[in-house]
């Protein structure tokens, strides 16, 4: 559902973010109370887009083995083209998003939808999503549990990855 | 004007002319902008004129770039050179982002870029020359080769990222010998909380109550945990059993795992695979210790389990070899949505004490029906029994919980989530029964689409207000529910906006009793009176001023709560002076005048003497 409009010399292209509310990290949430995971993507250019332990990747909208999301909001429209956005996330993924810059707390997958979704559309993402993590670290548990959870992976399957190979100019 | 879905440059760019005054602030030559780009982002002084094009030359100096390598985005929008940066509403503040192309203008990966060089060139020209066809193909062209591109590049990362999918043994024992972990694992009532207060254990727990007993026999978990260990033989034991039928005779001599309570049950496995859960939960009566497997297969309860099992050695050996650890249920995911079989009670001859098949479903592999299947060591396999030898104890979760009270919130909030809609729904619903005339007056305040919308936009603001769990209630709720919960929040809004919407609504609902008497500080009934006529006569123009009025107050509260408790009388102190001066002297008549009108004077004038029959 692109917009162009001719006469405006412009052509939208509609951003969504999906929302999966599953458990990510499942054995955390239940115990900690109301905190079901919260993760999410981006969708654009008919691809989701999404952040885990091993960086930036792609997959058709829906294609993670989470499956199909528990929302799909809608963010707005972009101008910018697949090829920018290619360029985008390449250096996004050279920089705040490498692999090796997955923090489960501090920049996660929320972080990423968020700073995709401003950069996209200039809008953000509800807060009860990216304050997750303060919600988690907030908790006993939740500390208990953070040298735990630092440590281990969370990727969803099903993706590729997005943005150029480590080294590579 | 053109149907343009626009976002906030536009509208910013219409909302200038009439001035923000608030923006413009001490220096109004010089606007500081952020540019973001590529994980950092820096401050810049423009002048307020500047056009992009000057912008560009600036920042190309400043990142050491060729300008056409640049490409601003302002709130989705690429900027153009010819525009000036006030003119896309780039005001004090905000931030625009960079992206600053690479030399050969080529995508991340090596492959298919050639085909972009040519493309971006083109690039710009369709911008401008908005050629929308000529902006889909080649995205469309070009996204292909990348994208198998990708895929032959992944190749190698994907194996990788499979290798740290939960599911593989490495992961498993990676994950094991993380101390926390083990920790956890070690601790016994921790892991017994942790299981039993899982929600679809409590689910399993209320159709088998016999699982409960399971729960608290610790050698039985125990034996389970270390069972349960040993993928590699749990998997070896499906891909003997899943070949063969059904088996009359307990033993299978593939087995060479020593039970005679293997294959029955395995094969039950091979079909249970896609069994359904139900059955699983039948079978799950009870899944270890010695023949506890009789019982099993025929789905009896666990009594006649715990009682003396028949066939004492094979427990007994099992018991020997188990360390003293709590029970974890192996978690296995073979496909979406299915059950997978992860532990298997194997025979203690084939316990090796290897640490691989814990899997706990970090990485999202699973639904939310991954559960971790025991697989009790099947005594004589009964044709009955196609059950599936899985009890499906659900602990994906380790719901350890240190903090009890934070479980029991959990179940809480889950149940007062269906008891607040159901409980909304029916206040709402015997009210509308009880007032068919309030019912006509949401019926109708339903049919109006832009209130209905308002509420609809006051709602997260109202329920981040309430403090409540509001994604639980805006996410769960049915749908009808949810649009009852919108009215009924509209309503008591409303309610609490008493001097505005009153004159509105309170003629229908003070009759019906559901709205208090005002109290706010007009006692005096009589304006009221004459409020009414002027409600009565013209009702649809009337009403539509009116739900106006209604609109912008909620649209005014949503934007500026705070703007609530202002009394009216102060809110409007000048329009009263005014008023006054012009001889109204009736001081409540003039406040509900203006309250009525919000504000306007003139409007107000026109009421008041409408009312006093000029």
């Amino acid at each position: 559902p692109c917009k162009s409009y001719p006469w405006a010399e412009i052509t939208l292209f509609p951003v969504w973010y999906l929302l999966f509310l599953r458990p990510v990290l499942s054995f955390l949430a239940y115990p900690v109370s109301s905190l079901r995971c919260r993760h999410t993507s981006i969708v654009v250019h008919k691809d989701e887009f999404y952040f885990g332990s091993s960086g930036i990747s792609s997959c058709p909208p829906g294609g993670t083995l989470l499956g199909p999301p528990d929302s799909v909001v809608d963010v707005g429209s972009t101008e910018v083209t697949e090829e920018l956005f290619q360029e985008y996330l390449s250096s996004l993924g050279e920089s705040l998003f490498r692999r090796e810059a997955y923090d489960v707390f501090e920049n996660n997958c929320n972080t990423f939808t968020n700073e995709v979704a401003q950069f996209l559309t200039g809008r953000k993402i509800p807060s009860y999503i990216t304050d997750l993590p303060s919600e988690i670290l907030s908790t006993p548990f939740g500390q208990a549990l953070r040298p735990f959870l630092v440590s281990i992976q969370i990727q969803p399957p099903g993706g590729s990855p997005v943005g150029r190979p480590n080294g590579q100019s | 004007m053109p149907h343009v879905i626009s976002r906030t440059p536009r509208m910013a760019q219409s909302g200038r002319p009439s001035g923000l005054p608030a923006d413009k602030k001490i220096s109004s030559s010089v606007t500081r902008v952020i540019v973001k780009t590529a994980g950092k982002q820096e401050d810049f002084m423009i002048a307020d004129d500047t056009s992009v094009r000057q912008f560009k030359e600036k920042l190309s100096t400043h990142f050491k770039c060729q300008m056409d390598q640049l490409v601003l985005v302002f709130m989705g929008r690429l900027l153009k050179d010819h525009d000036t940066l006030s003119q896309r509403g780039i005001l004090d503040g905000h931030t625009i982002h960079l992206v600053i192309k690479s030399k050969r203008s080529s995508r991340s990966l090596a492959h298919s870029s050639r085909k972009l060089l040519t493309e971006e060139p083109c690039h710009r020209d369709r911008n401008t020359e908005g050629n929308s066809n000529g902006v889909y193909q080649p995205a469309g062209v070009s996204h292909t080769p990348v994208e198998s591109a990708l895929l032959v590049e992944s190749d190698a990362p994907k194996t990788h990222t499979q290798d740290l999918e939960v599911g593989s043994p490495e992961y498993i024992a990676q994950m094991l010998q993380n101390p926390s972990i083990q920790q956890l694992l070690s601790d016994t009532d921790l892991m017994r909380q942790f299981i039993s207060e899982h929600p679809d254990m409590q689910q399993l727990m209320q159709q088998n109550p016999e699982v409960s007993h399971i729960l608290d026999n610790s050698e039985i978990l125990w034996q389970t945990l270390e069972l349960a260990r040993n993928l590699a033989v749990i998997q070896e034991i499906m891909q003997i059993q899943q070949p063969e039928q059904n088996l009359e005779h307990p033993l299978s001599p593939q087995a060479h795992l020593g039970l005679e309570t293997m294959p029955g049950g395995d094969n039950a496995l091979g079909q249970s695979y896609v069994d359904c859960n139900d059955q699983m939960l039948n079978s799950s009566q009870d899944p270890f210790g010695g023949n506890p497997f009789t019982a099993l297969l025929e789905g009896q309860v666990l009594e006649q389990v715990q009682s003396s099992p028949p066939s004492p050695t094979p427990p007994q050996e099992r018991r020997d070899q188990l360390p003293q650890l709590p029970t974890t249920r192996v978690i296995y995911t073979s496909s979406r949505g299915l059950s997978s079989i992860t532990s298997a009670n194997v025979t203690p001859n084939r316990v090796n004490h290897t640490p691989s098949a814990y899997a706990t479903t970090i990485s999202a592999t699973c639904q939310s029906h991954t559960c971790p299947v025991q697989q009790p060591a099947g005594v004589p396999a009964l044709p009955s029994i196609e059950l599936t030898q899985q009890p499906q104890a659900e602990d994906k979760d380790g719901t350890i919980s240190l903090d009890r009270s934070d479980q029991k919130l959990e179940d809480d909030l889950q149940a007062s989530d269906e008891q607040i809609s159901s409980q909304i729904t029916g206040n709402m619903m015997q009210l509308l029964l009880n007032n068919p005339y309030l019912a006509a007056q949401v019926m109708l305040f339903i049919s109006m689409p832009q209130l209905s919308e308002q509420c609809r936009q006051q709602l997260p603001a109202f329920l981040q207000q309430t403090q409540l769990p509001d994604m639980l209630i805006a996410l769960a709720n049915p749908k009808a529910s949810q649009a009852i919960l919108q009215i009924e929040q509209g309503l008591q809004l409303l309610a609490t906006e008493a001097p505005v919407v009153l004159p509105w609504v309170a003629p229908y609902l003070w009759g019906l009793g559901w709205l208090p008497a005002p109290s706010c500080s007009y006692p005096d009934t009589v304006p009221w009176a004459w409020d009414v006529p002027d409600i009565a006569e013209p009702k649809d123009p009337e009403c539509c001023h009116k739900s106006g009025t209604v609109l912008q107050k909620l649209q005014s509260l949503a934007e500026d709560p705070s703007q609530l408790p202002q009394a009216p009388e102060i809110r409007f102190s000048q329009q009263m002076e005014s008023l006054q001066a012009m001889g109204f002297g009736n001081h409540h008549a003039n406040l509900q005048a203006l309250i009525a009108t919000e504000g306007d004077t003139s409007a107000a004038i026109r009421k008041l003497r409408r009312s006093q029959g000029f």
